[in-house]
C-alpha cells in the first residue's frame, strides 16, 4: 500500500500542476465547536431570464427596492434575498454557454495551442475547506436535460482544481442513493471490499505506469486525468474508511419516484439539498437545473432556445412563466431552509450561503448576469438591491461569499477584490 | 464479387503518400484600410494621453499573435457589437463602414482564435468515447451495453473523437468498473454458462383481452340502464306540481340544457339520489350514463361486434377501455440474451397508408412507453404477415413491452383529436386499422428457432408465363391485329399504321416459331431453357424485398430477406446433342436494370435426364445486390447474329443448350456457430487464471502486451476472491473487469517519438514556427495504426485481419480501407460522423407541432434522420461522388418516408434507392426532411438557421459564432410581418447586417419547404391579438457579393456548383474526426492535398478516405 501512495505522490510531482486559481489561503477560521457548520449552495439555470421583467428597477436600490414581476413569488422572503446587478465574467464570449464559466470566470482561450480551457469553480474552492468533516466533500447535482438547457460544456456546475469538469448526479433517484442508501453488508465484509477496491486501484495504476512510459508531454497531461481520478477515489476511500462504521444518515425525505422531470425534478432536488445539509452529509452543493423539461412541465410548447430568444408573444410569455416558476421553486427552498432547525435552535437558512443565477442574462447577453443571493452563512447584506458598476467581475461576488464563509482566498477567477457593498 | 476491390486497384499504382509540406502559420491580420475607421471613431478617447476607461488603443497591433492581443480586440468587438462604443453622445460611425469593420474584425478574431489554439499537428492521446466504448465491449465480449450512465462526450463544438475534450473523472472510472463487470457477467451468462435446456417461448392469442372488453361494455350498459332509470325517476319527480316552480326556474336559467334538472335533483322534492342507483353523485352519473356512453360506447360496441375481434385484436386510438395498446409480458425469469418477437398481423381494408405503421417498444412500470422500432404492416387480416422483431434482453429487468399504432400517441391531444375527427366522420371513432392475430416471443439462439427461409421455385411457372405472355400478346396478338389492319385498314390495338403492321407481321414470322418451339417442348412443362437472343435468356432470382418481380409473382409469401449469408441452389442440365462448349452457366449479380456483374461460371456436367444441383453461397448486405442472374455463358453482343444465322437456316433460333429444373434459396444461415466470432473469455475446463488474464488483456489492449507486474496484481485480486469463497468462474471476473477499467483498454495509446528509435523524421517547419517543443515524429507501429484506422472507420477495435495486415504499405492501407468501408461495422462511422458533421443534434431540439405537421411524427423523424445516413453510406460504399449530396436524381427512402414525400410505389421498411421524378425538390441534402426540419423550430422555418447551416456545412464559409450582447430589436412588437420583412428589419443595425446579409437570403431560397420539409407555396402567420396574414412565398434572393437566384432549384444549382468548397469543408471535418484534434491551420496542406486528389477523381467518396488514411499525418505520432 505504501508503494502505491508513494507512486501517486511521485506522479503528481512529475506532472506540472496548473497554478491554483484561488491561491494564498490565510489561516482557515475554524468554526467554534458546537456552532452549526457553514454551507454553500449554487443553483444555476442556463438561458438566463426575461430581461424586462426579472430585474428589479435600477432606480430603487438598497433596502428600499421593489420586487420585479419575475421575482414576485419570492415576496415573503424579500428581506432575506439580495439581488446584485452589473456583474459579468469578462471573458465569457460564448452566447449559448450559461454555466460553463459561471462559477469559474475563466478565459476559454487562455492556453495557447488549446481551444478550450477552464479553471476551478467557486464551489470546489469552498469544498476544499468545508468538505473535510463530512461524508461527501461536495455533491454535484445535474439534470438529464442539461444539453437542452443552455448550460454549455461541462458535467455539472463544478470544475476541479485543474479546470476539468466534475461529474454530477443526473437525477433525484441517483442523488438520493448516493446520499442516503446504506450498505446492507456487514462491516467486516465492507472492510474487505474497501481493501479490494484499493487493490483494484493498485492494479490499474500498474497498467497506467506501462502506458505512461514514453508518452509525450501533452499525452502525459491527458493520462494525468486518469491518475487524478484514481487519486480522487483514493481520497474518497480514505473518507469511506473514516465513515465506515458510521451509517449514512436516515433520509429525512422519501425515495423519489423515478422519471421526474422539469418542475417536479427541481422541487425534489431542492428537497434533497435540504436533506443533505440537514443531515450534514455534505456542506457544498451545486445544482445545474433543467430548463427544457421545466418548460415542458409547464405545458409550454416553445423550445428552450427559442424561448431564450423571446420577442413579445408566446415566447416571452414562456420566458416569464419560466422566471416565475423558478422563483416560486426557490421561495419553496428558502421556506424549507428556514423551517429546518439546527441543534442550537437557529435555522438551516442562517448557515447557508446560496447563490442563484446564470452566466446568460437573456437572449445572447452575457453582461449583468442575473444574480440572487440568500442565506445567512456568509454574512452578506440581505434584503437589498445592489446595482454595481457595469462589468464588475462576477467573481468578486463569489470571492465575497468565500470570505464570508471564512475561506480567505486572495482571488478567484478574474476577481479584482471583494464587493464591499455586500458586506454587513 | 466485391465491386470495390476493382475500384481500389488503380490506387496501388498511384498512391504516392500524401504528405503535407511545411506551411507558414497564417497571420490573423485586420486590413489596414480599417485604420481610418479606427482612428475616426475610437482613438480620440483611447489614445496615449486620454486612455478613457483605462483602455488605450492607439498602439493596438493590427496583427494578432497572442492571447492578450486577441482578448483586447475581443473587447473592442464586444463593445461595438453591444452598441456601448462609441458612446451615444459621441459622433456615430457611418453604418456601411461600421458593418464592414465589424465583418472583418469578427472574421479576423475567429481566425486569430483558430491560429492561437492550433495544436501544431499534435494528436492528443484520448480515451474511448461513449460510442467507441460500447462497440469495443461488443467486439470483445459480444455484449451490447447500455452506456447512458457514461457522460456525454464532446460539447465544445468538436467531434466526440477529439482527445482534448474527452475527460476522465473518478465517477467515470467507477462507472467503467461497474459496466465492465456487467458486460462480463452477461458474457459469462451467454457464452460460457451452459445453454438453456429448453427453448423459451410464450404465445399470446391477442383475442385474450376480449373478455375484459366485453365486461367493460357490460358495465357501461349497466351504468346506462341505471342512469336512465335514475333520470326517469328525477324527471317524474320534476313533473310533480310541488316542484313546478323550481323546475321552471332551472329550465329558464339553462334553457339549452335538458339535463339541468338532473344535477339539481337534491333540491327537488322526492327525487331519488343517484347513490341509490350506484353512482357517487350526479356528476358521476352524468359522466357514466351519458357523456362516456355517447362518446365511447359506439366505438366500444363496434369493436366487440367486429368479426375479427373473435380471433384477434385491433389496436385502437384513444379509447382506453378498448385496446389502445397491446401490452405483453415476457417472463421475468428469462435470462439476458437474443430473442425474437413474432407478430401475426395485418391491416384492414381501405385504411390510409399513414395508418399502417405499428410501433414497438418497452413500457416501464409507470406506463411510459419508449418506441424502439416502427414497422410498416403490409399483410391483411385475410392474409396476415408474420412480423419478426429481434429483441435483445439485457440483465436489466425490462420485460414488459407494447405495440401500438404509430402517430396517435405523440400526445394525448393528438390522440383525442384523431378520435374526435373520426367520430364526427362516422359517429363511432377511428376505423380499426391494425389487427393482431397473435404474439409470440421465443429465444433466438436455440437452433430450432433460428430463422431461415427456404424457398424452392419451379422455374417454369414464371418462365412460361413470361414467354407465353410475350408470344401470345406481343407476337401472335400483334400479328393477328396487324393482319386485321391490312384487311380492314382500320387502326387496331397497338397498330396505327401500315408500317407498324408490316413490322409486326415480320416480327412474328421471324420470332414466332422460336417461341412456339419453346412452349411446345415437353421439358418446359417441368423446367425452363436458358436461350439465346430472346424467349428466356435469363433466369432472374431476386431476394425480396427489393424487386417484387420473379419470386413474388409466383406467389411466394416471403416478407423480408434479412442481410446475412444465403445459399442459392439450382438444378440444371445440359441438352443432349448441343456442343460441349455451350455447357457453361454464368452466375452474376444485378443492381441496375440489365446490368450483369459476373460472379462465377460453372461447367454443367449433368443432363436434362440427370440434372445436377449447384450451390452458391451469397452474401446479402443492406445495400448490396439482391438480384442474381443465371444465363448461358457467351458474349451477348453476338446474340443477334447467331440468331439470324440459325433462323435463316432452320426457321428457328439456335437450340437451347441449358435447361433448369428449379432454383432454391435458403437463409440467412446461422453462422456455423454464432458464438465463434467472439472467443469466450474462459474456454471450457480452463483453470489457468494467469493465462486467461493475459490472453484477455492482450485482446483488450488491442495488440499491446500487459506488463508482468500488472498481471501479478490481477492474479492477487483473483486469489483474494478465491479465498473469500468465490468459485473460479466468479473469482476471475473481478480481475477481468479491472482490465476493462485500465488505461491500456480505455485509452488509444501511442508512445511519443522519444521512446522509439526507427523512422525518426524531422518535424514540420510549421510546427517550429508555432513554437512547439517536440521536434521529431515517428511512424506508428502496426497495432497503433490498426487502431487509428479501425476507430476511424468502425468506431471499434481492429479485427484480426487488420492487425495482421502489413500496414507499412500504402496499398495495403488502401485495401483495408476498402474492406472496412464495405463492412457493416462502417455504419457506426456513418452515423457517428454524419450526425456531428452536419450538426444533426438540432433535429432533437424541438418537439414538432403535430397539429400543423400531422405526419411528421417520431417515426417519420427517425426515418428522415436515417435517410441522411443511408444516402451517405450508399455513396461511400458505391464510391459515388460527394457532390451527390448537393444534388442528385435519386434518393434513399423506405416506405414510410416515400409516403411522406408523396412518392408512389415504394414500400417496405428497408431503405432503397429510388429514381426521382423530374422537378422533384428532393435529391441532395437540401431536399431532405431531416435537414430542413433542423432549420426550423418545430413550428416555423428559420431562414437564419438554414442560411447559416448552408454557409457552414455546404459552402465552407461559416459565419462567426453568434456574438453576445448585440442589442435586440423591439420596434417590431405587435406588427404582422412576413418572414422576409421581419428578417430584413433585423438587418438595419450594422452589428446584425455584417452577418445577416450573407445568411438570410439563402434561407429565403429554401422557404418553399416548410418546417417539416414539405413543399408549400404560401405561408400563414397568426399572432394572437394582432391578426393573421398569408403571403405567397418569394424564394428569390442573392448571395452576398454573388449571383442571384429565382427559386429553390436555382439556389440548389448554385450551391451544387460550389462542389469544391463543399469538399473542402467535408475534408476538414473528416481530418478532425479521424485525427481526433480540432482542425487547425497546421492541417491546411493536408486538406489541400486531399481535396486535390479527390477532385481529380470527381470527388469519389472513397478517395477522401484513402488519401487521408495513407497520409503522413495519419500514420505518424
Amino acid at each position: 500500500m505504501n508503494n502505491r501512495r508513494h507512486f501517486l505522490r511521485s506522479t503528481s510531482a512529475l506532472i506540472t500542476l496548473p497554478a491554483l486559481e484561488s491561491i494564498g489561503f490565510k489561516a482557515f477560521a475554524a468554526p467554534k465547536v458546537g456552532a452549526p457548520p457553514k454551507r454553500m449552495v449554487f443553483l444555476g439555470f442556463g438561458w438566463g431570464v426575461t430581461n424586462e421583467t426579472w430585474f428589479p428597477d435600477v432606480k430603487k436600490t438598497g433596502a428600499a427596492w421593489e420586487l420585479s414581476e419575475g421575482l414576485k413569488p419570492l415576496a415573503r422572503h424579500q428581506k432575506d434575498i439580495t439581488v446584485v446587478q452589473g456583474c459579468s465574467n469578462k471573458f465569457a464570449n460564448e452566447a449559448h454557454w450559461g454555466s460553463t464559466f459561471w462559477l469559474t470566470g475563466a478565459n476559454r482561450y487562455a492556453e495557447p495551442g488549446q481551444s478550450f480551457h477552464n479553471s476551478i469553480s467557486a464551489d470546489q474552492v469552498a469544498a476544499a475547506h468545508l468538505g473535510k468533516d463530512t461524508r461527501f466533500g461536495s455533491i454535484q447535482l445535474n439534470t438529464p436535460d442539461a444539453q437542452n438547457s443552455g448550460h454549455g460544456p461541462g458535467l455539472s456546475l463544478a470544475w476541479d482544481v485543474r479546470g476539468k469538469p466534475v461529474a454530477g448526479l443526473e437525477n433525484p433517484v441517483a442523488a438520493f442513493h448516493r446520499l442516503f442508501s446504506n450498505e446492507t453488508t456487514p462491516l467486516s465484509e465492507r472492510q474487505a471490499m474497501l481493501a479490494q477496491k484499493r487493490s483494484v486501484l493498485d492494479a490499474v495504476l500498474e497498467d497506467a505506469k506501462r502506458v505512461q512510459n514514453g508518452l509525450t508531454k501533452t499525452d502525459t497531461d491527458k493520462l494525468d486525468e486518469y491518475f487524478q481520478s484514481i487519486r480522487d477515489i483514493e481520497v474518497r476511500l480514505g473518507k469511506d474508511e473514516q465513515w465506515l462504521s458510521v451509517p449514512k444518515s436516515k433520509p429525512p425525505v422519501a425515495e423519489p419516484k423515478p422519471g421526474l422531470a422539469g418542475k417536479d425534478e427541481i422541487k425534489v432536488m431542492y428537497d434533497l439539498i435540504v436533506a443533505a445539509l440537514q443531515t450534514d452529509s455534505t456542506r457544498v452543493l451545486t445544482y445545474r437545473q433543467p430548463v427544457g423539461t421545466l418548460l415542458q412541465s409547464l405545458g409550454t410548447k416553445v423550445a428552450p432556445h427559442d424561448m431564450s430568444h423571446y420577442s413579445p408573444g408566446d415566447r416571452m410569455a414562456a420566458s416569464q412563466k419560466r422566471d416565475a416558476t423558478q422563483s416560486e421553486l426557490l421561495a419553496g427552498l428558502i421556506d424549507k431552509l428556514k423551517a429546518t432547525k439546527e441543534a442550537d435552535g437557529t435555522s438551516l437558512f442562517d448557515h447557508v450561503a446560496l447563490a442563484y443565477g446564470s452566466n446568460i442574462r437573456t437572449i445572447h447577453y452575457l453582461d449583468n448576469c442575473p444574480t440572487l443571493l440568500t442565506g445567512g452563512a456568509a454574512k452578506l447584506k440581505l434584503g437589498h438591491h445592489l446595482v454595481l458598476p457595469k462589468d464588475t467581475p462576477l467573481c468578486n461576488v463569489w470571492l465575497t461569499m468565500l470570505h464570508g464563509l471564512g475561506i480567505a482566498a486572495e482571488r478567484h477567477g478574474d476577481s479584482t477584490g471583494v464587493v464591499k457593498e455586500l458586506i454587513v | 464479387m466485391n465491386p470495390f476491390l476493382v475500384l481500389s486497384l488503380p490506387l496501388l499504382l498511384l498512391t504516392p503518400l500524401i504528405s503535407a509540406q511545411a506551411a507558414d502559420a497564417p497571420q490573423a491580420t485586420l486590413d489596414a484600410k480599417h485604420r481610418a475607421f479606427f482612428k475616426e471613431n475610437c482613438l480620440s478617447c483611447h489614445n496615449a494621453e486620454k486612455q478613457k476607461g483605462k483602455v488605450r488603443l492607439d498602439d493596438i497591433a493590427f496583427s494578432v499573435d497572442s492571447v492578450e492581443k486577441a482578448d483586447l480586440w475581443q473587447k473592442v468587438l464586444n463593445s461595438i457589437n453591444s452598441g456601448e462604443m462609441p458612446p451615444e453622445d459621441e459622433k456615430q460611425p457611418d453604418p456601411a463602414a461600421k458593418t464592414d469593420f465589424l465583418d472583418d474584425l469578427s472574421r479576423m478574431l475567429v481566425m486569430a482564435r483558430a491560429v492561437l489554439s492550433d495544436s501544431g499537428g499534435k494528436i492528443t492521446m484520448r480515451r474511448l468515447n461513449r460510442r467507441e466504448y460500447k462497440n469495443t465491449i461488443r467486439d470483445l465480449l459480444g455484449v451490447d451495453l447500455r452506456v447512458n450512465e457514461l457522460p456525454a462526450d464532446g460539447g465544445a463544438g468538436t467531434f466526440d473523437t477529439v482527445g482534448s475534450s474527452l475527460f476522465m473523472s473518478s465517477d467515470q472510472f467507477e462507472q467503467y468498473l461497474a459496466l465492465g463487470r456487467q458486460a462480463l457477467d452477461e458474457h459469462f451468462a451467454r457464452f460460457i454458462a451452459p445453454p438453456p435446456a429448453r427453448e423459451l417461448k410464450v404465445h399470446i392469442e391477442a383475442e385474450n383481452n376480449k373478455e375484459r372488453i366485453i365486461k367493460g361494455l357490460r358495465e357501461r350498459t349497466d351504468a346506462r340502464d341505471r342512469y336512465l332509470k335514475w333520470t326517469a325517476a328525477v324527471e317524474a319527480a320534476a313533473a310533480r306540481p310541488e316542484n313546478a316552480a323550481l323546475v321552471a326556474k332551472i329550465r329558464s336559467e339553462k334553457p339549452n340544457d335538458a339535463n339541468a334538472v338532473h344535477s339539481q335533483w337534491a333540491s327537488l322534492k322526492s327525487a331519488p339520489s343517484p347513490a341509490d342507483f350506484g353512482f357517487t353523485d350526479a356528476v358521476h352519473a352524468e359522466q357514466m350514463g351519458r357523456r362516456d356512453w355517447n362518446h365511447f360506447v359506439p366505438h366500444h360496441r363496434a369493436y366487440v361486434e367486429h368479426p375479427l375481434t373473435k380471433i384477434g385484436t385491433f389496436l385502437t386510438i384513444d379509447d382506453a377501455y378498448v385496446n389502445n395498446r397491446q401490452i405483453f409480458q415476457i417472463p421475468s425469469e428469462w435470462p439476458a440474451g437474443d430473442y425474437v418477437v413474432r407478430i401475426r398481423t395485418g391491416v384492414a381494408k381501405n385504411i390510409p397508408r399513414e395508418r399502417r405503421f405499428m410501433e414497438f417498444g418497452p413500457q416501464d412500470p409507470s406506463g411510459v412507453c419508449t418506441v424502439m422500432s416502427t414497422h410498416e404492416i403490409t399483410g391483411t387480416p385475410e392474409s396476415p404477415q408474420t412480423l419478426e422483431i429481434p429483441l435483445k434482453l439485457s440483465e436489466s429487468k425490462v420485460r414488459l413491452f407494447m405495440l401500438r399504432e404509430r402517430g396517435s400517441h405523440d400526445s394525448d391531444a393528438s390522440a383525442s383529436r384523431l378520435f374526435a375527427e373520426a367520430k364526427q366522420r362516422n359517429g363511432i371513432g377511428p376505423e380499426f386499422a391494425i389487427w393482431i392475430d397473435w404474439i409470440e416471443v421465443a429465444s433466438a439462439n436455440t437452433p430450432a428457432l433460428t430463422k431461415t427461409i427456404k424457398e424452392r421455385r419451379e422455374v417454369e411457372l414464371h418462365a412460361n408465363a413470361m414467354v407465353g405472355g410475350t408470344y401470345n400478346g406481343y407476337f401472335k396478338g400483334g400479328y393477328e391485329a396487324a393482319k386485321k389492319f391490312m384487311e380492314t385498314k382500320q387502326p387496331q390495338k397497338g397498330i396505327l399504321d401500315e408500317q407498324e403492321a408490316k413490322f409486326r407481321i415480320r416480327g412474328f414470322e421471324q420470332n414466332g416459331p422460336t417461341f412456339e418451339r419453346y412452349l411446345n417442348d415437353p421439358l418446359t412443362k417441368t423446367g425452363a431453357y436458358l436461350t439465346i437472343y430472346n424467349v428466356h435468356t435469363e433466369e432472374v432470382i431476386t431476394l425480396p424485398p427489393d424487386q417484387p418481380s420473379g419470386w413474388l409473382k409466383t406467389k411466394h409469401e416471403i416478407e423480408k430477406a434479412e442481410p446475412g449469408e444465403y445459399k442459392l441452389r439450382f438444378r440444371i442440365g445440359a441438352v443432349k446433342g448441343t456442343p460441349k462448349e455451350r455447357h457453361f452457366v454464368e452466375f452474376g449479380s444485378r443492381i441496375e436494370k440489365d446490368e450483369f456483374g459476373l460472379m462465377q461460371t460453372f461447367q454443367i456436367s449433368g443432363s436434362t435426364d440427370a440434372p445436377q444441383v449447384i450451390e452458391v453461397p451469397v452474401s446479402i448486405t443492406a445495400n448490396g445486390p439482391r438480384t442474381f442472374v443465371l444465363r448461358e455463358k457467351r458474349d451477348v453482343k453476338l446474340d443477334h447474329e447467331l440468331f439470324m444465322t440459325a433462323q435463316k437456316e432452320t426457321g428457328v433460333g439456335p437450340p437451347s443448350a441449358l435447361w433448369m429444373d428449379w432454383v432454391e434459396w435458403e437463409g440467412p444461415l446461422a453462422p456455423a456457430d454464432a458464438k465463434s466470432n467472439i472467443p469466450p473469455v474462459l474456454a471450457a475446463g480452463e483453470t489457468n487464471a494467469r493465462e486467461v488474464l493475459e490472453t484477455f488483456a492482450a485482446r483488450a489492449f488491442r495488440g499491446k502486451a500487459p506488463s508482468t507486474a500488472f498481471l501479478d496484481k490481477l492474479m492477487a485480486l483473483h486469489e483474494t476472491r478465491l479465498k473469500a469463497g468465490d468459485s473460479f468462474d466468479k473469482a476471475i471476473r473481478e480481475p477481468l473487469s479491472v482490465i476493462l477499467a485500465s488505461p491500456g483498454f480505455l485509452y488509444l495509446q501511442e508512445a511519443g517519438p522519444q521512446s522509439f528509435t526507427p523512422n525518426l523524421l524531422p518535424k514540420e517547419e510549421a510546427g517550429k514556427k508555432l513554437g512547439l517543443k517536440d521536434e521529431r515524429q515517428r511512424s506508428l507501429s502496426h497495432p497503433e495504426l490498426a487502431s487509428r484506422l479501425s476507430y476511424f472507420l468502425w468506431s471499434a477495435p481492429p479485427d484480426e485481419p487488420l492487425l495482421q495486415a502489413d500496414l507499412s504499405k500504402p496499398e495495403v492501407i488502401a485495401r483495408e480501407v476498402d474492406r472496412m468501408i464495405a463492412s457493416p461495422k462502417a455504419d457506426e462511422f456513418v452515423s457517428g460522423f454524419v450526425h456531428q458533421w452536419l450538426g444533426m443534434d438540432r433535429l432533437d431540439f424541438f418537439q414538432f407541432d403535430t397539429k400543423q405537421f400531422r405526419d411528421f411524427d417520431e417515426s417519420a423523424k427517425a426515418a428522415a434522420r436515417r435517410e441522411v445516413y443511408e444516402t451517405f453510406a450508399h455513396l461511400l460504399r458505391h464510391n459515388g461522388s460527394l457532390t451527390r449530396l448537393l444534388k442528385s436524381d435519386e434518393i434513399h427512402v423506405n416506405g414510410l418516408l416515400a409516403t411522406y414525400y408523396g412518392l408512389e410505389g415504394i414500400s417496405g421498411d428497408a431503405f432503397q434507392k429510388v429514381k426521382l421524378p423530374a422537378g422533384s425538390p428532393r435529391g441532395g441534402l437540401l431536399g431532405m426532411a431531416a435537414i430542413l426540419a433542423m432549420g426550423s423550430n418545430g413550428e416555423r422555418t428559420s431562414p437564419v438557421e438554414r442560411g447559416a447551416w448552408v454557409l457552414r456545412k455546404l459552402l465552407h464559409n461559416p459565419p462567426p459564432p453568434a456574438p453576445p450582447n448585440v442589442p435586440q430589436l423591439t420596434r417590431l412588437e405587435n406588427k404582422l410581418l412576413n418572414t422576409r420583412e421581419r428578417l430584413l428589419a433585423h438587418q438595419e443595425e450594422p452589428q446584425c447586417l455584417q452577418c445577416h446579409r450573407k445568411i438570410d437570403f439563402i434561407g429565403f431560397g429554401l422557404e418553399n419547404l416548410n418546417a417539416a420539409g414539405k413543399w408549400r407555396t404560401e405561408e400563414t402567420f397568426e399572432k394572437r391579438g394582432v391578426g393573421k396574414k398569408t403571403w405567397p412565398i418569394d424564394p428569390s434572393g442573392q448571395f452576398y457579393n454573388g449571383p442571384a437566384f429565382q427559386d429553390y432549384f436555382q439556389l440548389r444549382d448554385l450551391i451544387a456548383a460550389k462542389s469544391e468548397d463543399f469538399a473542402r469543408g467535408f475534408t476538414e471535418a473528416l481530418i478532425e474526426y479521424a485525427l481526433g484534434r480540432p482542425y487547425g491551420f497546421t492541417d491546411a496542406v493536408l486538406a489541400d492535398d486531399i481535396v486535390k486528389h479527390a477532385k481529380a477523381k470527381g470527388f469519389a467518396m472513397k478517395e477522401f478516405f484513402v488519401a487521408l488514411a495513407t497520409s503522413r499525418e495519419f500514420r505518424m505520432k
